[in-house]
């Protein structure tokens, strides 16, 4: 596949967050019961995310971004720090199939960049912890 | 099991990664569990003699060939079975535009873990990359620890200590007894 050369959109501000939909099967349990997402979740070539400054302006909430998704969870990184990555631009992606507040987190994503975005994210919508049998 | 259910096998003692494949039922081997029996008994060849066939779920069928005297190493059966709670079945699987995961990685995949590790390693847990490979994570208190087969790349780790902020990030085969320490670590 052609890698998409797209130059990052400069109108995107650092300060949006980037929201993103987690299934199931892409959450780690930690030690502790609480659960949050696989690094492979911020690994998409074309990372697909819901640009918050375009869900403000017509006065969606983040957690629309969960419509038509039941039992999927959603989290959130900021624009400003995927951008000090090397190579990864942010793009508006408006089309008729895709949500009005679709963009796209373009570029080779790294290990260390999806696991900085694992410590970084900021669930919306997190899952219920799981409950942990602790061993007498 | 279903006749038209792909069996994808595994030879001990097999050579490296012989994969076949046939029209009337795909098959493909791998040399899972063998790599490291192979490598102490380097003037030996010995036929397997038993197998052990495990589903994943609906996704297919592994078939793990043994040489005699050994058996499946304990961390087999937890990965099967994340294997088969995560498997990204369908298009699109991560509700965006994912691949299916793809046996030919779950593979790869398999002989990595294989040959890095020992029998009473602890299990990783297994997670289905968008472009239909898949990952194995390893996390313990602050480290973390992955093995990474993308469908277009070779294999890679990462690991990440938040305690020591130790970072390491590179190809898998170069660095594999490096990957055998680190994961004796969780």
């Amino acid at each position: 596949m052609a890698e998409d050369t797209r130059e990052d959109d400069p109108s995107i501000p650092n300060t949006d967050r980037l929201f993103r939909r987690v299934r199931e099967n892409q959450l780690i349990t930690l030690e502790d019961g609480s659960r949050r997402p696989s690094s492979a979740v911020f690994k998409a070539p074309e990372m697909s995310v819901n640009i918050e400054s375009l869900m403000i302006a017509p006065g969606r909430p983040p957690q629309d971004t969960l419509t038509g998704h039941p039992g999927e969870y959603l989290t959130s990184i900021v624009a400003g720090k995927v951008r000090i990555h090397a190579g990864l631009r942010i793009v508006k992606d408006f089309g008729p199939e895709h949500d009005p507040a679709h963009g796209l987190v373009l570029g080779k994503k790294r290990e260390s960049f999806a696991n900085a975005m694992v410590r970084e994210h900021q669930w919306i919508v997190p899952p219920p912890p799981v409950a942990v049998r602790k061993l007498l | 099991m279903n006749a038209a259910e792909p069996i994808y096998s595994t030879r001990a003692f097999a050579p490296p990664l012989e994969q076949s494949s046939t029209s009337a039922t795909t098959s493909q081997y791998s040399d899972v569990l063998a790599r490291r029996q192979r490598e102490a008994a380097a003037f030996y060849y010995l036929e397997p003699k038993s197998s052990v066939t495990i589903p994943i779920g609906q996704h297919g069928v592994v078939q793990l060939k043994l040489a005699p005297g050994t058996q499946l190493p304990s961390w087999i059966s937890p990965v099967i079975a994340s294997l088969a709670e995560r498997w990204g079945a369908q298009p699109g699987w991560d509700s965006y535009d994912a691949k299916p995961t793809q046996m030919q990685h779950v593979l790869r995949l398999l002989n990595h873990l294989s040959a890095a590790m020992l029998d009473n390693s602890s299990s990783p847990v297994l997670v289905p990359l968008s472009d239909g490979g898949i990952q194995a994570e390893w996390h313990r208190h602050d480290a973390s620890l992955e093995i990474v087969v993308p469908s277009d790349e070779p294999t890679r780790y990462y690991y990440y200590n938040a305690a020591t902020e130790e970072e390491e990030e590179d190809d898998f085969e170069s660095n594999r007894e490096r990957v055998q320490k680190l994961i004796a670590e969780f």
